[in-house]
């Protein structure tokens, strides 16, 4: 499976942790659009469309896990896969992030290799991306 | 070049650290200042979450930062900084002075690694260290003291992750279990505590146009933090119109619903409280994996939840409780229900003020929030900024001389009255933006008065035996970027000196009928074109005996200058290198450094400072600083083949001489000026300068009158050029300091002349008249 | 800053780490004064501009030719030739003016673009060669210079086009060698030369 000119959103409030996850994803092949809060994750995503979402967790005001919640149930977005980067040791949230529907999870700090295998492993056809959701989760194609 | 990427790297690693680092302090020093005003000793202190929170922010941005650039040390210490932080801010962890002291401390560790990477690059602050690992373990002490630090297994880690989240319930408050699950586990805390201190909790719902909802939510959120706490911010997602986007903020507040409509405005979110249960008997607590504690009430309490809805606080002591019974405590380990009227310890931060509590909060957390909208800008930037407005200046100085050359052309005279009010229009643009842009460089002494606030508060503890008041006073004085980062050294060695020598311990104090606390106070005021700082102790004064003894004892000075010397001559000896009135220099007061290097370092910024000191009562220290040079207005002249600029504010008159007029007294030249004499001075004799042997000896000339305090002087020129605007430069660090000179300016067509320094000519010239009188 | 001073106890700082790297050879621009050829590293090079009216300045030695602005920045000029110590020339016709940069000293945390600016007069300007580093000499007395100045005498070695076809056990002989016409670089210790007192120093680092 070749992965280039897969558009992925990033959505992070540090600038360095945005610019690593970038760099790396882009040097895959990725096109990456970058939000630095919940509320421009909230602007970008009705009007365009990804495959793939990776949110950090801990972000002030909307927080990822509410962004979690809301890509699956949105339109456009409800079957995309969607990784939640989350701090080591912050496992209620982490939890949390995959019972709302995240696909996968990296725990901080992290190699570039293993977001990038992680993105391959959830973008594959017939994964399923919404492993550990609460409710039913929907699978893809 | 690689060596330039990897500096690139490192740069960018220190500017962003910084930045961060100082938020932290920031926000320490106010959670400081909050405990103080609110909670004198006792165990925990009060004081806002917001504040707790930024807190660990900052410090959880340093770890990702530092992990990303691979400076180690910094990421050890953040992580354990953060569990620690993350313990406050949950209140698993009571915030102590002394957690509080050791969150100060770690400032001076980030600030010690900062140094290591700026010398040595991004790898110097690897590998172990010993004082970090020494400060680390005392960190993780302070965190362990509830014990709460139990890292789960993997095979917890496993377990949990595969069972379903079990519903916590939020007291009597039905909450949609969809939106609470969707709170991370910080956000989830601040729920509980809200509820815990009988708030209520409101959703204000409202839909936002995408394209400017960070704008309005900000506004929201400005208009909410006085009236209660916003807990989380949830995005509604039913919303069919893809240009706006539904939100619904929950709030903690004691205030009834109309009060918060009020709040927000003209905003069109609605405001609906949260429901509550009418039934009295609810299930006992559950306990959730890491042994945390819902809030349940006990039915027994005749005055019903009712009550809550006005300010009912918990007592700290835990005797009559209004309300609900068991107060929630998050501990580890297993539950722990406390019975009614035991109160523990509150562990987290709340305030028994519910009103005003949040309408100061909300007072101090805006003004936090609006200094970080900054930008970074580059400080040579602004300097390239700043000579392409002293070269539009010059540009219209060059088209008033066209202006002027129409004017005399009577047929032009109209077009020539037209291009005179552009040209003042153009004059009054560039003056709003020379200050517009001198303002961007300009920043508030606070950002040293910051970080002096941090040292004194260690010192002052380290100090044995005294007790110290700092007073800080005119900390949004304004002064250029540059000279504020180095005033930090001088100042600090100031606040030494007075700490050490100046205050006396308390017991001497008493017996001298003053407090017992000394108070070292640092004020700043603008004067004019010049921005005055003192550093002032009410503690023992200057002893000028030990002081002259020394000096003489240096072979310094000679016993008979000392006898001769004034007070203030004897105050001056302190700038003489090596004089300090301790034999040894202790830890706390400089390595060595000395008042002759203070003394130096503000010269260096074209600065002064003076002592002035009463012996038992304290001691002052004055420095005065020239606030940036801007444009000024100068007079040109020539003299002996070469061109000077004169400020013209120095310049009292200017007249026109034919040297015949010229009379000497005892060996002066002199003229006479409206009947009374006038001392005149050339400036080549002053200089050295010698004049152009092709150059005739003038036969007529100009005379400049400056004065110097009560005295005035004539500069005898050649030719009078003109007078126009300019800007000063500095000649640079090496030739900066020459005795006469103030800088250089360049007069269009790429002539550079120099700037006279007229105060310092006119001092030099005048003992040579004076002298004569 | 307070920490730049204070290393942590207790081996947790790292012993001041040489800064200067393993060099095998440098790059450095040559010009000429007075019939000799000196060199200056070019990392300490900002530009090269023809020359211009200096501006006087008092109170300084006779070496500080003054001052001048470019771009908007001041700085002073010197005359190399007065600042070695050489004798007195009228201006040369090629004279330019080196526009450098103070070098860095150990411990310095400003960046290049910050770093004092000067201008030194020199007679011509040559070109930029790399020397290796094994052919670079340390300075013994020598006449008429300064020898504070110097750090130390290169030989440029020619190239190896301009040498005639010999074959090569025949090119290692010494004689050959020393028949070999070399061009000898005088390179300048540029912090020295930039290091002055005057008036008021007093006042300055």
């Amino acid at each position: 499976m070749t992965v280039s000119s897969h558009r992925v959103l990033v959505v992070d409030d540090s600038p360095t942790m945005r610019a690593f996850v970038m760099a790396a994803l882009e040097s895959d092949g990725f096109e990456v659009t970058a939000a630095k809060s919940g509320f421009e994750a909230l602007k970008i995503l009705p009007g365009a469309s990804f495959h793939l979402i990776v949110t950090d967790v801990n972000m002030p005001d909307i927080n990822g896990l509410e962004l979690v919640r809301f890509v699956r149930q949105s339109q456009n977005h409800k079957n995309t896969p969607l990784i939640i980067i989350s701090t080591d040791g912050r496992d209620k949230d982490r939890d949390r992030g995959m019972h709302l529907g995240a696909s996968a999870y990296l725990v901080k700090p992290f190699k570039p290799e293993a977001l990038l295998e992680l993105a391959r492993k959830v973008m594959a056809p017939g994964a399923n991306i919404a492993p550990m959701m609460v409710q039913p989760a929907p699978k893809k194609h | 070049m690689a060596e330039q990427g990897s500096d690139k790297v490192r740069d960018e690693f220190l500017s962003e650290s910084q930045e961060i680092v100082e938020q932290l302090n920031r926000d320490l020093l106010a959670i400081a200042q909050a405990s103080q005003t609110r909670d004198p000793g006792g165990e925990g202190m009060r004081v806002d979450p917001d504040l707790i929170n930024s807190a660990f922010r900052a410090v959880h941005s340093l770890k990702g930062l530092a992990g990303l650039s691979g400076v180690e040390q910094m990421m050890h210490l953040s992580h354990h900084l953060e569990n620690l932080l993350d313990s406050l801010r949950l209140g698993k962890v009571p915030l102590t002075p002394a957690a509080l002291d050791l969150l100060f401390e770690a400032i001076e560790h980030y600030q010690l690694i900062s140094a290591e990477v700026a010398e040595h690059g991004l790898h110097a602050a690897n590998g172990p260290s010993a004082l970090i690992d020494d400060f680390v373990t005392r960190v993780n002490e302070a965190a362990a003291a509830s014990g709460v630090l139990v890292k789960p297994t993997s095979a917890q880690v496993q377990k949990k992750a595969q069972a379903p989240v079990p519903e916590p319930t939020y007291g009597d408050f039905e909450l949609d279990a969809g939106m609470v699950s969707a709170l991370t586990e910080y956000e989830e805390h601040r729920l509980r505590e809200n509820i815990r201190t009988g708030r209520n909790l409101y959703r204000i719902i409202g839909s936002f146009p995408l394209l400017s909802i960070d704008v309005e939510l900000e506004n929201l959120k400005g208009n909410l933090k006085p009236v209660g706490e916003v807990i989380a911010i949830i995005p509604g997602t039913g919303t069919s119109d893809p240009e706006r986007i539904d939100l619904e903020v929950i709030l903690g507040s004691s205030h009834s619903a109309q009060a918060i409509t009020g709040a927000i405005g003209s905003s069109s979110a609605r405001v609906i409280p949260v429901p509550r249960q009418k039934a009295a008997n609810l299930p006992p607590s559950q306990v959730e994996h890491t042994g945390q504690i819902s809030i349940g009430h006990k039915p027994s309490h005749a005055t019903g939840p009712g009550v809550h809805s006005h300010s009912s606080h918990p007592h700290r002591d835990g005797t009559s409780h209004p309300g609900p019974g068991p107060v929630s405590a998050s501990m580890a380990g297993g539950a722990h229900p406390s019975s009614p009227g035991h109160a523990p310890a509150p562990a987290g931060p709340s305030g028994p003020g519910g009103g005003d509590g949040d309408n100061d909060r909300g007072d101090a957390a805006q003004t936090l929030k609006s200094v970080s909208q900054t930008v970074r800008v580059d400080i040579r930037k602004l300097d390239v900024l700043m000579n392409i407005v002293g070269e539009l200046a010059l540009t219209r100085s060059g088209i008033q001389v066209v202006h002027d050359e129409l004017r005399r052309d009577r047929v032009r005279a109209e077009l020539a009255r037209a291009l005179q009010d552009e040209l003042r229009a153009l004059s009054r643009k560039l003056d709003d933006l020379q200050a517009g842009i001198l303002s961007v460089r300009m920043v508030p002494l606070s950002q040293v008065f910051d970080k002096l606030s941090r040292v004194v508060r260690r010192m002052s503890r380290e100090a044995v035996g005294k007790e110290i008041m700092f007073v800080v006073s005119g900390g949004d004085t304004k002064l250029d970027k540059l000279i504020v980062e180095e005033l930090s050294d001088p100042l600090m060695h100031l606040i030494r000196n007075a700490i050490d020598h100046g205050i006396e311990p308390q017991q001497t104090r008493l017996s001298r009928g003053k407090p017992a606390a000394g108070t070292v106070a640092i004020t700043a005021e603008q004067r004019g074109n010049h921005v005055v700082i003192e550093v002032e102790d009410d503690g023992n004064g200057i002893d000028t005996q030990a002081l002259v003894a020394r000096a003489i004892a240096k072979g310094q000075i000679s016993e008979d200058q000392a006898r001769d010397m004034t007070r203030h001559e004897m105050y001056e000896l302190m700038f003489l290198p090596g004089l300090s009135t301790r034999a040894v220099a202790d830890e706390t007061s400089g390595r060595g450094v000395g008042m002759d290097v203070v003394r130096t370092n503000i010269a260096r910024m074209a600065g002064m400072i003076e002592i002035d000191s009463e012996p038992g009562h304290g001691t002052r220290m004055i420095i005065t600083l020239p606030i940036t040079l801007a444009i000024i207005q100068a007079l040109v002249i020539r003299s002996a083949g070469r061109t000077y600029a004169i400020p013209l504010n120095s310049v009292m008159e200017s007249l026109m001489l034919d040297y015949s007029q010229i009379r000497t007294i005892e060996r002066r030249e002199v003229i006479t000026l409206r009947d009374q004499t006038l001392p005149l001075v050339r400036l080549d004799d002053i200089f050295g300068l010698q004049r152009p042997v092709d150059m005739p000896m003038p036969t007529r000339g100009y005379v400049v009158v400056v004065a110097l305090a009560q005295h005035r002087l004539g500069l005898l020129v050649d030719d009078l050029l003109g007078q126009q605007d300019i800007v000063i430069k500095s000649l640079g660090k090496t030739l900066q300091g020459i005795p006469g000179i103030a800088g250089a300016t360049e007069l269009g067509g790429q002539q550079t002349a120099l700037v006279l320094d007229v105060r310092a000519v006119a001092e030099e010239a005048m003992p040579r008249i004076t002298e004569a009188a | 800053m307070p920490g730049s001073n204070s290393m942590p106890a207790g081996g947790g700082g790292h012993s001041r780490a040489v800064s200067q790297e393993l060099r095998l050879q440098r790059d450095v621009l040559t010009f000429a004064i007075s019939d000799e050829e000196y060199a200056i590293g070019i990392e300490h090079i900002r530009e090269i501009i023809k020359y211009r009216p200096i501006t006087e300045v008092p109170r300084v030695p006779a070496f500080v030719a003054g001052i001048i602005a470019v771009r908007g920045l001041v700085m002073p000029v010197l005359d190399l030739r007065l600042r070695l110590r050489l004798r007195a020339a009228p201006l040369a016709q090629k004279a330019r003016i080196l526009v450098i940069s103070r070098p860095a000293t150990q411990g310095d945390l400003v960046s290049e673009e910050e770093r004092e600016r000067f201008g030194l007069i020199v007679d011509r300007v040559n070109e930029v060669v790399r020397i290796q580093e094994q052919d670079i000499e340390q300075p013994t007395v020598l006449s008429g210079h300064e020898s504070d100045f110097i750090e130390g005498i290169g030989r440029l070695r020619k190239e190896e086009e301009d040498l005639p076809r010999v074959p090569a056990p025949m090119r290692m002989s010494p004689a050959l060698m020393a028949a070999e016409p070399q061009r000898i670089i005088i390179l300048l210790d540029l912090s020295r030369v930039l290091s002055f007192e005057h008036a008021g120093s007093g006042r300055n680092q």
